[in-house]
């Protein structure tokens, strides 16, 4: 069969096919197989290598022992399946690959390329195929994967990349990373130019173009915020052109990054370092310096610091204090000094700087209302850190970015916090330290203001206390305001001094301060709050309105108000402006202060009693001048015309008024009438014969009154009428002239000074008018006496009934003679009697009508013309009536005996009333003796004895008495009496009731006069042992300005001493002596003033030491505890620390030397000094204070010798005083000397007393100078100022002092400019009796 | 032998000095114990055992010479130096002072350094009794 034919075809085929198959098959390095497509693929042939791959032998497979299905890797079967199944419907070769597994285990990779086997009819007979182990390859292939992966990972990730360009610049590799820079991506820039790419960035494209020249460049580029490094290297052909480049660039962004991080690092260490330096700078220049260094550190355009006070009204406000700015940056410290930061719209930070965050943020993030500032002052970010001292927000620091809006790294901000916090300790040091010298400063200021007033003589001291205590208070202003009374404005105050601190405007001389109403100008609390003792002490702003405004309107922030009382009265305040700072006193610095105002009114009230005692004094002194004259003119005044004139001029001319004039009481017309008026004005009224009603006017109702009327306000009065010769009259005063109750006149003066006229002048007129009324009683009794002598005169050509009644009255009975028989006897009372029965009509009728028995007598009647006289009786003998020759004979008689009788008469009353004139006139000039002799005694108990004594020698008394009326007590006391017994009396000491039944208490009771001409008559007489004799009594009243003084009382051993006469005579002296006494007891009353006035003197020594003592006790603590700093006890301080302690310490221990000086002087004064007398070493001792002041004059380069001689012995004198002296004068003398030396020379003086002598070759003293080098406060300028030589002025005072109380004596001598040389003079002593013994022992700390 | 801890009693009514003194005390390296008037004194110097004390003549209470002579009178305190301190410096204060049995007398404003030495000196040496 053709079939078996081609079956044998076939196998010879197919055997030698499968000879050369199997030779290639067993030679070729893969698995060559022949299968049946079955589905376990039996082998019909299959080569050894699959041993190798599979660990399985051929023969294995050829047997079906196993199969490649059993093989394949699970997750690759369904591949096998479908790709076989594919090719094979396809008539294709297959191709896949696939993982089998090893009998080993191990999984082999596989890649199988078969195809079928046909017959001719094309059915599949086998599948045929080879097999390659292609794990090798495929890992092969994986690691270069792997490892391509690795570079693309390096070269995409390392800071690396790679680029080359060809020779004409164009992209022929790049990684494309540095141009996604420029927005290109990977690849895109393959096949650009770089020329074009880089076309922005020229310096690269010159970098390309060098290289491209064949040198290697190397570069840096910024490019935003990425920094690269770039190298290019040429590239060269085979011919060695350059052909291209090839570049590589590093990414130096990181590096760059952390290198300028370490270098901000480094800056802001550096800048803080330098700005803790600049707060150890002792000027204002350490934060200024601070803000620079912080400012550099950080970068910013402007550093800043903000001070914030806590305002009540409007809360936080800052104030720029510094600003420190970047070159070419503006300033916008000017704008920044009042920033109220709520009103401001800085809310956030209101909200985190008082908590103590810091604020940092870019302009854009911060709130609107915070924006606007920030913009305008071009702020593009902002950093601020508050200062929190004391738990309170004080102050903030702040940066400006102004070039970019970056905010600050959280570490920057912290490293300037932490400067923050430096800053803020700086603050709070210089506060404490501030508040240290501030107190030092106020205490020394008030020590110095207290000195100022204790020892003020003059208003002066107002003006230097003020500047003391403004200089303490470092204030702006101090000022002294007095309180007054506006008769418009009501209470109004006015500025009397201010202290202004420089380049502080003065405000004294604003008008309105001069009369500044407290209601009106809205200040009426004030006067209510200082009324009350209470001070104001405020910031403007917290004042209530209006008073914030009326303050804030003067430029004034704060203000203390200080009341000054004088007298428990509120007198004024005492004030302290601050302009620039709206920050009130404290508490305690106000008490302080307010001690000072005190002293204000202490000082005020003294001066007010000076001025006052003085004032009375000159007051007293003028009346006492003025009524001396007076008394002594009027002595010699004839009339009283010229009395008035001359007392009107007097009291003009004495006492300056605008006029006076003196009116008289007319009782005629019972008016007041013009007598005497000063210059034109008074010749003109009294032309125009100017009078006055009684009670009508000032002048009328002083006169109806008898007592002074002051109008010291002439307006005041409604019923007040304006003359139109004196058309600028004020006040008026209207005095008026009294004898007694009786008013004889006014004086009336009016000054042309509102209120100028006061209860002085009232006082000074009614003693002058005292003196005048007795002046115008006294001459009126010589005028009328002279009236009288003139009347007698008349009398011896007239003669009257009334005279002979007068005679006959003072006869008291009528006289009759009987003649008989040549025997003439006086008529006996019963005669007369029987005489009268016939009367005196001389009618016969009436006798016979009587009837009498005998014949009636003839009676002839004596008459002197007319008028009968008496009668001649003649009784004739027996019945024989009388012839008509002796009725003839009988009325010649009686003719002749009336005009004898006529004469007699005449004669015997002439002789009476001349020696009654003679007696009153002499009286009289007794009187005015006394008067004249009394009022020029100021002495009382002198006064009153020089009285008594004058009118008992005077007037021919047995005695005289005063009694002094006691007001208190009612009674009268004898105070002076005449002669031994009345001293004797007066010693014993004899009061008398005023309601006592005695002449004396009754003058006294009824102010008038009380007489006893027969003493035992009297009830009231009250007869004293030693006044046995007494038979008259006159007591008269002494008043002066209608009060009772007392009684004068005189006493005479003859009955019907005193007459009515008299009684006017002695009121007269009474007054005087009233007068006189009224001026001896003022004079008492300001000698006692004045010894008052002493004490208070000696009680402000006492205060001033007392005072001392205050200061120095806080004082010895701030010494005590610099001392425990500059020791080390509290820990090292550094140089600064130290140098400011000692500072403090050295302050501290000036003011103290400065209290001690003080307190020194006030014991001198308060005269508590002790001196103790105790052995003393001179030469020990100035050896010592050589030594001690050797220091000082090395310091100066200086000498300082001491030469004693070997003579001087032992002394007895206070070690501690002389040490102080020898101290003073030694330190005086190397404080002013500059060059040349010192020298102390101790030795005995001439009279034995130690001599000691300070030398120098210093500045000298001026001659004027030289007398006040001992007085208190000075310190002699020569050619060193006092402030540098910072003494207390003291010393040389005190020296002086303490020398006298040694009983020396110390003295200068000096020539400007070679030197001064001081003496003193110390008596060698006595060793006191109970010397204590010199102390020995082993060891003594004892000084 | 001054490296020993030692008590000192001071007796002063002002409050500053106080703080000064305790100061250097501290420094000092010894112990205070205060009183501040003579009464409270006597108790504190019945329930102490001091080495040293200071004593401001011019206390409330008692005055600080007759609390010197009380502790010269007591047997258990007779030994113990006392330094006086006061601002009185008139004549015969230092006198008085060392009759009523003090050892010393500082001086108000106290120097400290004077204090210092003095403490250094009585506290190493005791009391110096003179025949």
């Amino acid at each position: 069969m053709s079939k078996q034919h081609e079956q044998e075809r076939i196998n010879i085929a197919l055997a030698q096919s499968e000879q050369r198959f199997r030779i290639l098959a067993e030679n070729v390095p893969g698995v060559i197989y022949l299968c049946n497509n079955d589905e376990r693929y039996t082998m019909d042939f299959i080569n050894n290598q699959v041993e190798e791959l599979t660990g399985y032998s051929a023969q294995a497979f050829l047997n079906d022992e196993i199969s490649f299905v059993e093989l394949y890797h699970p997750d690759d079967v369904a591949v096998i399946e479908e790709e076989v199944g594919a090719a094979l419907a396809e008539g294709r070769s297959f191709s896949m690959q696939y993982r089998i597994k090893h009998r080993n285990g191990e999984w082999r990779w596989v890649e199988e390329i078969g195809s079928g086997i046909y017959d001719e009819s094309g059915e599949l007979l086998f599948l045929e195929g080879i097999l390659n182990n292609i794990t090798r390859r495929l890992e092969r292939e994986e690691t270069l994967r792997r490892s391509q992966e690795l570079m693309q990972t390096v070269v995409n990730n390392a800071p690396i990349i790679i680029f080359s360009l060809d020779r004409d610049g164009t992209f022929t590799l790049s990684d494309g990373k540095q141009l996604a820079m420029l927005g290109l991506q990977p690849g895109q820039v393959v096949g650009l130019s770089a020329f074009d790419v880089y076309q922005e960035v020229p310096e690269i494209v010159d970098h390309i173009k060098q290289t491209l020249t064949g040198i290697s460049t190397q570069y840096e580029t910024v490019i935003d915020d990425l920094a690269f490094e770039t190298w290019l290297e040429p590239i060269y052909d085979r011919q060695g052109e350059v052909d291209g480049l090839v570049g590589v660039a590093v990414d130096v962004t990181e590096a760059r990054q952390v290198s300028h991080t370490l270098e901000t690092r480094l800056r802001y260490e550096q800048g803080l370092s330098l700005a803790s330096q600049a707060l150890l700078q002792p000027d204002e220049t350490a934060i200024p310096q601070t803000l620079e260094h912080l400012r550099e550190a950080s970068n910013a355009c402007r550093a800043y610091l903000f001070e914030i006070k806590h305002d009540p009204q409007e809360g936080p406000v800052g104030r720029q204090l510094y600003e420190i700015c970047a070159p070419g940056v503006a300033a916008y410290i000017d704008s920044m000094q009042h920033v109220p930061l709520r009103a401001a719209g800085l809310e956030r930070w209101l909200e985190y700087l008082p908590q103590g965050q810091p604020i940092n943020n870019t302009t854009t993030d911060m709130l609107e209302s915070e924006q606007e500032i920030l913009i305008t002052q071009q702020v593009q970010a902002i950093l601020l850190l508050p200062i929190i001292i004391n738990g309170q927000w004080q102050a903030t620091i702040g940066f400006d970015n102004t070039k970019n809006a970056t905010e600050w790294a959280v570490e920057d901000v912290q490293l300037l916090q932490t400067a923050a916090g430096m800053i803020g300790a700086y603050i709070e040091r210089q506060q404490a330290s501030q508040m240290l010298q501030a107190r030092v400063r106020y205490e020394h200021g008030l020590s110095l203001a207290s000195q100022t007033l204790l020892s003020a003589t003059s208003d002066k001291a107002l003006s230097e206390a003020l500047d003391y205590l403004r200089e303490a208070t470092d204030t702006s202003r101090a000022y002294f305001f007095e309180n007054f009374m506006d008769e418009e404005l009501g209470l109004c105050q006015r500025q009397l001094y201010e202290a202004c601190a420089p380049g502080v405007e003065p405000q004294i001389d604003m008008p309105e301060l001069q009369r500044l109403s407290y209601e009106q100008s809205g200040l009426g609390r004030w006067a209510e709050v200082m009324a009350e003792g209470q001070f104001i002490n405020s910031a403007a702003a917290d004042l209530p309105p209006p008073e914030d405004e009326v303050v804030a309107s003067f430029g004034i922030k704060a203000i203390l108000l200080l009341p000054v009382f004088v007298q428990d009265r509120w007198h004024g305040f005492i004030g302290f402006d601050k302009i620039d700072d709206a920050e009130a006193w404290s508490e305690e610095d106000a008490q302080l202060l307010q001690t000072a105002a005190h002293l204000f009114g202490a000082y005020l009230e003294r001066t007010r009693l000076y001025s006052e005692i003085e004032g009375s004094l000159h007051l007293r002194e003028a009346q006492v001048r003025v009524a001396a004259q007076a008394a002594r003119e009027i002595a010699g005044m004839p009339d009283l015309g010229q009395l008035y004139e001359r007392i009107v001029t007097l009291i003009k001319e004495e006492f300056g008024y605008y006029h006076v004039q003196l009116l008289r009481y007319d009782p005629t017309l019972d008016n007041i009438g013009l007598v005497v008026g000063y210059g034109e004005v008074g010749t003109e009224m009294l032309a125009m014969n100017h009078s006055l009603p009684m009670g009508v006017g000032v002048i009328g109702k002083a006169a109806a009154e008898g007592r002074s009327v002051l109008l010291a306000d002439v307006r005041e009065d409604p019923n007040w009428k304006p003359n139109s010769l004196l058309p600028d009259t004020q006040s008026e005063l209207a005095v008026p002239i009294k004898v007694g109750d009786e008013v004889l006149g006014v004086i009336d003066v009016q000054s042309d000074h509102l209120g100028s006229l006061t209860p002085a002048d009232q006082l000074l007129l009614d003693g002058l008018c005292g003196q005048l009324a007795i002046a115008i009683e006294s001459t009126r009794l010589r005028q009328d006496m002279e009236i009288q002598l003139r009347e007698l005169d008349t009398l011896q050509r007239f003669m009257s009934r009334s005279g002979w009644d007068t005679y006959h009255e003072k006869a008291q009975r009528l006289p009759g003679y009987l003649f008989h028989r040549g025997d003439v006897q006086p008529l006996s009372d019963e005669e007369i009697s029987h005489t009268r029965k016939f009367g005196l009509s001389g009618s016969e009728s009436d006798l016979s009508a009587n009837g009498q028995e005998k014949s009636a007598p003839r009676i002839q009647p004596l008459t002197v013309r007319g008028e009968t006289i008496g009668q001649l009786v003649v009784e004739a003998d027996g019945e024989r009536p009388l012839t008509a020759e002796e009725d003839s004979f009988l009325q010649s008689v009686s003719e002749q005996v009336a005009e004898a009788l006529e004469a007699a008469r005449l004669f015997e009353q002439t002789q009476v009333a001349l020696a009654e004139q003679e007696r009153l006139s002499s009286e009289l000039a007794t009187v005015a003796q006394v008067s004249t002799a009394a009022s020029t005694i100021l002495e009382a108990e002198a006064l009153l004895q020089a009285a008594v004594d004058l009118a008992q020698i005077s007037f021919n008394l047995t005695h005289a008495h005063i009694y002094l009326y006691d007001r208190d007590n009612k009674i009268l006391a004898l105070r002076a009496g005449a002669g031994d017994t009345g001293r004797l009396m007066t010693l014993e000491g004899r009061n008398l009731d005023l309601n006592a039944s005695s002449l004396v208490a009754r003058a006294a009771r009824d102010r008038e006069g009380a007489l006893s001409n027969d003493v035992q008559k009297t009830l009231e007489f009250v007869p004293h042992p030693m006044l046995a004799s007494t038979r008259s009594e006159l007591a008269i009243p002494m008043i002066v300005g209608g009060a009772l003084i007392g009684v004068l009382d005189l006493l005479s051993d003859q009955a019907d001493r005193f007459s009515e006469q008299d009684t006017g005579i002695f009121n007269t002296l009474a007054s005087q002596v009233a007068v006189a006494v009224q001026n001896a007891q003022l004079y008492a009353e300001q000698v006692a003033t004045a010894e008052e006035l002493r004490k208070i003197d000696q009680l402000k020594s006492e205060f001033l030491a007392s005072m001392s003592h205050e200061l120095r006790t806080p004082l010895n603590s701030i010494i005590g505890f610099a001392d425990v700093l500059l020791e080390g006890i509290d820990g090292e301080l550094n140089e600064r620390m130290e140098e400011d302690v000692r500072l403090i310490r050295e302050s501290g221990s000036h003011l103290r030397a400065l209290i001690g000086d003080i307190l020194d002087m006030s014991k001198i004064e308060a005269g508590m000094m002790e001196i103790r007398h105790e052995a003393l070493e001179i030469k020990q001792l100035a050896e010592d204070v050589v030594a001690t002041a050797m220091p000082l004059a090395q310091e100066k380069d200086l000498n300082l010798n001491l030469e004693i001689s070997e003579k001087v012995p032992t002394i007895y004198a206070d070690h501690t005083r002389i040490r102080q002296v020898l101290w003073n004068i030694v330190g005086n003398a190397i404080k002013f000397t500059q060059e040349g030396g010192v020298t102390m020379n101790i030795s005995l003086s001439k009279e034995d007393d130690l001599l000691v002598r300070v030398a120098d070759t210093g500045v000298g003293i001026r001659k004027n100078d030289l007398e006040v080098v001992f007085e208190q406060f000075r310190q002699v300028g020569g050619e060193l100022n006092t402030s540098s030589s910072g003494g207390t002025g003291l010393g040389l005072p005190i020296s002086k002092k303490l020398i006298e109380l040694h009983g020396g004596t110390i003295w200068v001598e000096s020539v400007v400019g070679e030197g001064t040389t001081f003496f003193f003079t110390l008596p060698i002593g006595l060793p006191p009796v109970n010397a204590p013994k010199p102390k020995t022992g082993p060891l003594s700390f004892l000084s | 032998m001054s490296d020993e801890r030692k008590t000192v009693v001071c007796i002063e009514d002002n409050a500053s000095n106080m703080l000064l003194v305790s100061r250097i005390i501290e420094v000092e390296g010894h112990d205070l114990l205060q009183a501040e008037d003579g009464h409270s004194a006597i108790e504190l110097l019945n329930n102490s055992d001091p080495d040293i004390i200071l004593l401001d003549i011019n206390i409330p209470g008692i005055s600080g010479l007759d609390l010197a002579r009380m502790i010269r009178q007591s047997e258990r305190l007779a030994s113990v130096p006392v330094i006086a301190t006061t601002a009185n410096v008139l004549v015969g204060d230092k006198e008085r002072c060392i009759e009523a049995g003090c050892d010393d007398y500082l001086p108000k404003p106290l120097d400290i350094r004077q204090l210092r030495e003095m403490l250094r000196y009585y506290l190493q040496n005791g009391r110096q009794i003179s025949s």
